[in-house]
């Protein structure tokens, strides 16, 4: 029988450790328990022989630390590995070989520096070899990123069809080390549709039991609890763990009673703690989690539920009538699309929808970028959103997480080219319910589509729980009943137990004060049933009444959600106050005061005229701080603060004003060097750049030094300041000095950084050594005349 | 090489004390400068910190005046052999503020340059504190030498890996390093400390 219809029918065991175990067996300290397999190949049989004596049911191999990167010979060790299973399970019957997967050891981008698709093509190389030799699953174990245990998970499925089993290592918070709770590994894991997921090692058994339960009530898959016995610690230059047999069983007793399914041990368990624990949980009635039924999307940290209390889905990056928008996805301004993310979660939105389709930009290589960046600097859920197939097919690979997908609809080419990738993949999928007859005009019709759209998706193995109807609202401007047929269809896919979303802003397109019509509708979709709403949660009045349909409708106990909200609202609206008109710009602006400086600068715009504003305030208030920081009598942080505050109101004020073709001209790209990822001090100088008024790109950290060649192309800017502060990038910032030269007569070249001075700059060809900040703007200043 | 003993824990954030020189010396100001919005950076960031430190005490053969062998690793380097000089064992230890410490400063790095600068300065403080408080729960009343760490005068960060394998540092404390020898999370130390006889 194989291990995937064997689980259906009866509690398996996995083996115990085999750090402790080899350490017995003579493995000194130092030594590498993998190259066993081939210096001692029977002492790991009879690793293997004595755990299957003790009644277990699946061996791990000894590969949990192999690697292409690691190992030139990863091949043979595997091989061998696989042998010596092999030879300890010859002649038993029932039991299986689980070809075992650890950690790569190395840290996935955006905080570490490998690429996911790296990661998954490091995983695959051990599974091609596993799947040659014959296994009976492949196990994923120990890993305590998300992310790279999707990537592990993806090179298992792409190269063999063997049933895939996940255990991680959460600590004491009962959280991984990068941030994700069970539920959020639960529906990351599902959604790849691996076949039992649980958790290992970390701390004893007793850390496992309070987190069972949160398996038990969220995954509809067999669970697998390996834990360690107990803690270790060194004693006599010997590893020892404090949890012996007897009383590991009674805590694996009391995990299977609480629905774990697969039961082994993992550091510091040996045959004697396995015995004992079959032993004792033999006879626990065995029980497979039942179907969850529930609507889930998750992010590396958390997950949102749909179907509960409504959730909104921040609409602001999308590039669809936002001007600002598409010259950022245009100029590749990643800060402002990733503040577009972090204002949005700020103002309370649960989701953030991310469609960057524009003509002119290659959509498939920003979507991913702007994904994974938006991904390290906020932990919501993302809704991907395209009309291409290519673009969501990429974008769901490198999710790091269960992600909302915008959209399917009831044509054939639409299901047939999403849901292979739902499958695949994983994710709730939005499901617009038009069809090649276009969209109906009656709710019954609408319906009618969407059911058949779920019906479809079961062949794919898709449940109905991931899928959420959007039964598309029409402007009621062109058609009277739009809004009439749209609410109808979501009372009537409520009632059926289908859950349903809406782009709620698009109802009031072509008319003027849209959001009097927008609030409105929000208001009846809700009262109707709606699950989730595409919105901009930057509107006060939506947000409005958001807060007030939860607090009416029992979705927020004691009204404490409003009562937070409304009165951080208040504080908001209260605008420039007396004490404050006495303050003028130009003191905001040397005190760094951001936000008063904004308010003054839009109270200003009512008398005064732009270029004014700029050159008789804001500049001299500049100069003013900068002299005094060149003369030691301001501070860093000071000077930053001030820029800051120059910048937001040079904002508001550029809203005014027609940028000049001219204005694009004081252009000034950045880059830390490859390599590199401090960006600190290239933020520092762009900070002061852009509060000078010039035009600065940015391209960010680590950067390639083609990349930076094809920016002076890109944006015909011959000005670029490179950063390094690490003695070990310098190199790269020379070899890139070099490209760029090598490209480009006439580009300038200045550089800064910790590690450098003059001399440096001067040896590596650099045109100017910037000792600080206020030293590149006054080189610009000087550059530009 | 003999692992004798192992050490690893949390320190919790309250127990991490702002030192005014450090704050100083990071954020370029005089000592005991502060505004309003180093204040609030402050407050954020230890609402952030997530502080784990493991260790472990090892054999070390001072071979001669510039080799230092530890078993797992020998290193060329003149100032750490006089720094372990006459030891027979060390404390080899790391501690992190962990990956939400970057996870704020990335956020930072888009929403405010300024806080990004004041918030890493705060950092790279605080971590140094963590190092204090780690390195004396380790040595409890053993009497030790300074800690040195990697990248200190002629000790190579080369030894980076060697050392957070020794340590298993990512199994423990979550701390990996890239190819161009940055770990990760970023406000991490490691350190030898040489137990005086």
């Amino acid at each position: 029988m194989n291990i995937r219809e064997a689980i259906k029918n009866k509690r398996l065991y996995f083996d115990g450790g085999t750090g402790t175990v080899l350490q017995s067996m003579g493995l000194k300290a130092g030594e590498t328990p993998e190259e066993w397999n081939i210096t001692n190949p029977d002492k790991i049989t009879a690793l293997h022989e004595a755990y299957l004596d003790a009644g277990c049911n699946i061996i791990k191999t000894n590969t949990f630390g192999i690697n292409k990167d690691k190992y030139n010979n990863y091949e043979e060790l595997i091989k061998k590995a696989i042998q010596c299973a092999k030879n300890a399970v010859k002649g038993r019957k029932d039991k299986y070989i689980a070809f075992d997967i650890g950690p790569s050891g190395r840290l996935l981008k955006p905080f570490g520096d490998m690429e996911f698709d790296e990661a998954v093509s490091l995983f695959a190389s051990n599974v091609k070899v596993a799947e040659k030799c014959g296994v009976d699953l492949i196990l994923i174990e120990t890993m305590n990123d998300s992310y790279e245990t999707k990537a592990a998970v993806l090179a298992a499925k792409e190269n063999s069809t063997l049933p895939i089993f996940v255990t991680n290592a959460y600590d004491e918070s009962g959280k991984l080390m990068t941030g994700a709770d069970p539920e959020a590994m639960i529906s990351l894991l599902e959604g790849l549709r691996v076949d039992a997921v649980g958790m290992n090692c970390s701390f004893g058994p007793d850390k496992m039991l309070e987190i069972i339960d949160r398996f038990a009530c969220n995954t509809s898959v067999p669970i697998i609890v390996n834990p360690n016995a107990g803690l270790p610690r060194v004693e006599n230059g010997k590893t020892v763990f404090d949890i012996e047999p007897e009383s590991f069983a009674v805590y694996m007793e009391k995990l299977a009673n609480k629905g774990a399914c697969i039961l082994g041990g993992c550091c510091g368990t040996t045959p004697l703690h396995i015995k004992a624990a079959i032993e004792k949980t033999r006879d626990i009635k065995y029980v497979l989690p039942n179907k969850k039924n529930k609507t889930v999307v998750s992010s590396y940290t958390h997950t949102v539920t749909l179907g509960e209390t409504p959730v909104l889905i921040g609409e602001r990056i999308n590039p669809t009538g936002k001007s600002k928008l598409k010259e950022a996805l245009r100029t590749n301004n990643m800060n402002y699309i990733l503040n577009e993310g972090l204002v949005q979660a700020e103002k309370g939105a649960h989701i953030l929808d991310v469609n960057v389709g524009l003509p002119e930009i290659d959509e498939t290589e920003m979507m991913k970028n702007v994904v994974t960046q938006l991904q390290s600097v906020t932990d919501l859920p993302l809704q991907l959103d395209s009309s291409s197939p290519k673009v969501l097919e990429r974008s769901m690979r490198i999710y790091n997480g269960k992600p909302l997908i915008n959209s399917v609809n009831g044509k054939q080419e639409s299901m047939d080219s999403i849901f292979p990738l739902v499958q695949k993949y994983g994710g709730t999928v939005i499901a617009l319910t038009m069809d090649e007859k276009g969209i109906p005009d009656s709710a019954e019709k609408r319906v009618e589509i969407a059911e058949n759209i779920i019906k479809t998706a079961e062949k794919y193995g898709i449940c109905k729980n991931d899928i959420v109807v959007d039964p598309l609202c029409l402007t009621v401007s062109s058609d009277k009943n739009a809004a009439n047929v749209t609410l109808a269809s979501v009372k009537l896919l409520k009632e059926k137990g289908i859950k349903t979303s809406l782009g709620v802003s698009n109802v009031s397109f072509g008319l003027p004060n849209r959001e009097n019509i927008n609030t409105v509708f929000f208001a009846n979709a809700l009262e109707n049933g709606l699950d989730c709403a595409i919105m901009n949660p930057n509107s006060d009045a939506m947000m409005n009444v958001y807060y007030s349909f939860n607090a009416l409708h029992g979705y927020d106990v004691g009204c404490a959600e409003y009562i937070k909200y409304a009165s951080n609202n208040s504080v908001v609206s209260v605008g420039v106050s007396p004490s404050n008109t006495e303050t003028t710009l130009e003191k905001a602006v040397v005190n760094g005061m951001s936000d008063l400086a904004v308010s003054i600068s839009k109270e200003l715009l009512k008398t005064e005229k732009p270029l004014d504003i700029i050159n008789n305030r804001i500049i001299p208030a500049l100069n003013e701080i900068g002299k005094a920081f060149e003369e030691k009598k301001a501070y860093l942080p000071q000077l930053l603060m001030s820029a800051e505050a120059a910048s937001g109101a040079f904002e508001v004020i550029k809203e005014k004003m027609e940028i000049k073709s001219s204005d694009k001209k004081r252009g000034f790209i950045l880059a830390t060097v490859k390599g590199d990822i401090h960006d600190i001090g290239k933020n520092i100088v762009k900070v002061l750049l852009e509060s000078y008024g010039f035009n600065v790109y940015d391209l960010g950290r680590d950067v390639d030094p083609s990349d930076i060649v094809s920016a002076v192309e890109k944006y015909n800017c011959k000005l670029v300041g490179l950063s390094a502060l690490m003695t070990t990038t310098v190199p790269s910032m020379e070899e890139t000095i070099k490209l760029l030269k090598e490209k480009y007569e006439e580009v300038t070249v200045v550089v800064g950084g910790a590690v450098l001075n003059k001399s440096y700059a001067d040896m590596i060809n650099a045109d100017f050594y910037a000792a600080d900040a206020m030293d590149t703007v006054r080189y610009a200043e000087k550059y530009y005349g | 090489m003999a692992v004798l003993e192992k050490f690893y824990g949390k320190i919790e954030s309250e127990k991490l004390l702002f030192d005014p020189n450090e704050v100083a010396l990071r954020l370029k100001t005089e000592r005991g400068y502060t505004n309003e919005i180093i204040d609030e950076c402050k407050k954020i960031l230890q609402n952030n910190v997530d502080c784990r430190y493991c260790a472990v005490k090892a054999d070390v053969f001072v071979t001669d005046e510039s080799t230092v062998d530890l078993g797992f690793l020998k290193t060329e380097s003149k100032s750490l052999a006089k720094n372990l000089y006459g030891c027979t064992q060390c404390y080899i230890m790391a501690v992190t503020l962990g990956n939400k410490v970057d996870m704020l400063l990335k956020k930072m790095s888009v929403s405010s340059p300024a806080k990004h600068y004041i918030t890493d300065a705060l950092a790279s403080a605080l971590a140094e504190s963590a190092a204090d408080t780690a390195e004396a729960i380790i040595k409890g009343k053993s009497d030790c030498t300074l800690r040195f760490s990697p990248g200190y005068a002629d000790l190579t960060l080369e030894i980076q890996p060697n050392v957070l394998n020794v340590l298993e540092a990512s199994k423990y404390i979550g701390v990996t390093i890239s190819k161009s020898l940055l770990m990760t999370p970023q406000k991490t130390i490691t350190a030898f400390i040489g137990i005086k006889k």
